[in-house]
């Protein structure tokens, strides 16, 4: 036994610290765990089927977000280039290639609170796979830039950091299990300015 | 010493480990910003609510669609829900309070791409089975064992032309309460 009330409050102390801790940064990173990743891309695989891990709930909880559902699509997130660099507004982007096969998808720039960054004049901050326009193979080039583009355009402003999501609607990619044969375009940085 | 030491560590360990798995496991009873706390502070049970995109009710919403919640309680009633037919691409998630998905269905799974759904706890599925009301017939049944819960719905509007035939959309949702008759397959759910 302790024979100090003071090493039994330290106990108690240092313990409550690190446990809280350690939970408050699973809860941050519950994204990470379980999640499919392609390039720079992310997904969370199990979020919209039955059983969810409690770090997932967790992180549903805290940032109140409601998952897409197993037969409406699926969610990819990017946070980072295809080099690893984190996704400034300064910089412009290119995504180009193909999607894994989906009813319709969208790609959105949006801020860290997952609201939609505020478009460039003419601009939307975001694409509709219906109204993009394709190379005859099928494949797109979408340019993301603070600039004007000719072609698919994501305009955007402002400066800082900010995140793309590629959501696939009325996907057969979740209920197949050869996730790492996904055909995810690339997410290149081009020029930046300062 | 060295014990003493080392005694100390492992109790800080044991402590840390007992807080780790109490807040993992508490926050979602107790989270007060979760989707479903903000959706019944200004939902009520049976309603059906468009969504403005400017309103900020759900997190993470995509742009190109317009969204729609509906709570219910299924310890009161089940759930009735029915929509127009409608050729834009639509979905509609199920969820529980923790935000946990029960069911999913869009537009193409759903019959003849129309909004046609009864979610009930299993006693009442039990009995729908039994009864066989007439509604049941082209609807989508769920079965679910949670007591509340929303649906959030969703309808493809990828630009302004798009928006009044969506606002259209949700405007004629109907999310009712659906009680089985006790002989004859009256429901309230149409009223």
């Amino acid at each position: 036994m302790y024979r100090s009330l003071p090493s039994l409050i330290a106990v108690l102390l240092l313990g409550t610290a690190l446990g809280g801790f350690s939970a408050w940064s699973a809860i941050e990173r519950a994204k990470d765990f379980g999640a499919i990743r392609v390039g720079p891309w992310h997904a969370i695989s199990y979020s919209g089927i039955a059983e969810v891990d409690p770090y997932t709930i967790a992180r549903t909880v805290v940032d109140g977000s409601v998952p897409l559902g197993a037969t409406e699509g699926i969610t990819f997130d990017a946070t980072a280039d295809q080099g690893g660099k984190q996704l400034a507004l300064e910089c412009d982007y290119v995504v180009e290639g193909i999607t894994p096969s989906a009813k319709l998808w969208t790609l959105s720039a949006l801020d860290a609170r997952g609201r939609p960054i505020e478009a460039a004049p003419g601009s939307n901050s975001g694409v509709y796979s219906g109204a993009i326009l394709r190379f005859p193979d099928g494949s797109f080039r979408i340019d993301i830039s603070r600039n004007p583009k000719s072609g698919n355009w994501i305009g955007v402003t402002g400066e800082g950091g900010f995140r793309l999501a590629l959501r696939l609607y009325d996907t057969p990619l979740i209920s197949t299990s050869g996730v790492s044969e996904l055909d995810m375009p690339t997410l290149r940085r081009e020029a930046c300015s300062s | 010493m060295i014990w003493r030491l080392l005694y100390f560590l492992a109790s800080v360990a044991v402590v840390a480990g007992i807080v780790h798995i109490a807040i993992i496991l508490l926050v979602p009873r107790f989270g007060a910003n979760d989707a479903y706390a903000l959706v019944s502070r200004s939902v009520e049970p049976f309603e059906f609510k468009p969504i403005s995109t400017t309103e900020s009710l759900l997190n993470e919403t995509d742009p190109f669609f317009s969204y729609g919640v509906c709570r219910f309680r299924l310890a009161d009633a089940g759930l009735y829900m029915s929509g127009p037919k409608i050729d834009s691409f639509w979905s509609a998630t199920l969820l529980d309070v923790n935000g946990s998905v029960i069911y999913s269905l869009n537009s193409r799974t759903a019959v003849d791409n129309k909004l046609d759904l009864i979610l009930l706890d299993p006693v009442e599925t039990l009995r729908l089975r039994e009864l066989q009301p007439p509604e049941a017939e082209s609807a989508i049944i769920v079965e679910s064992g949670v007591e509340e819960g929303f649906v959030v719905l969703r309808v493809l509007r990828p630009d302004e032309s798009w928006l009044e035939k969506s606002d259209t959309f949700l405007k004629a949702v109907a999310c009712n309460r659906y009680r089985l008759g006790p002989a004859d397959a009256e429901n309230d759910g149409e009223s």
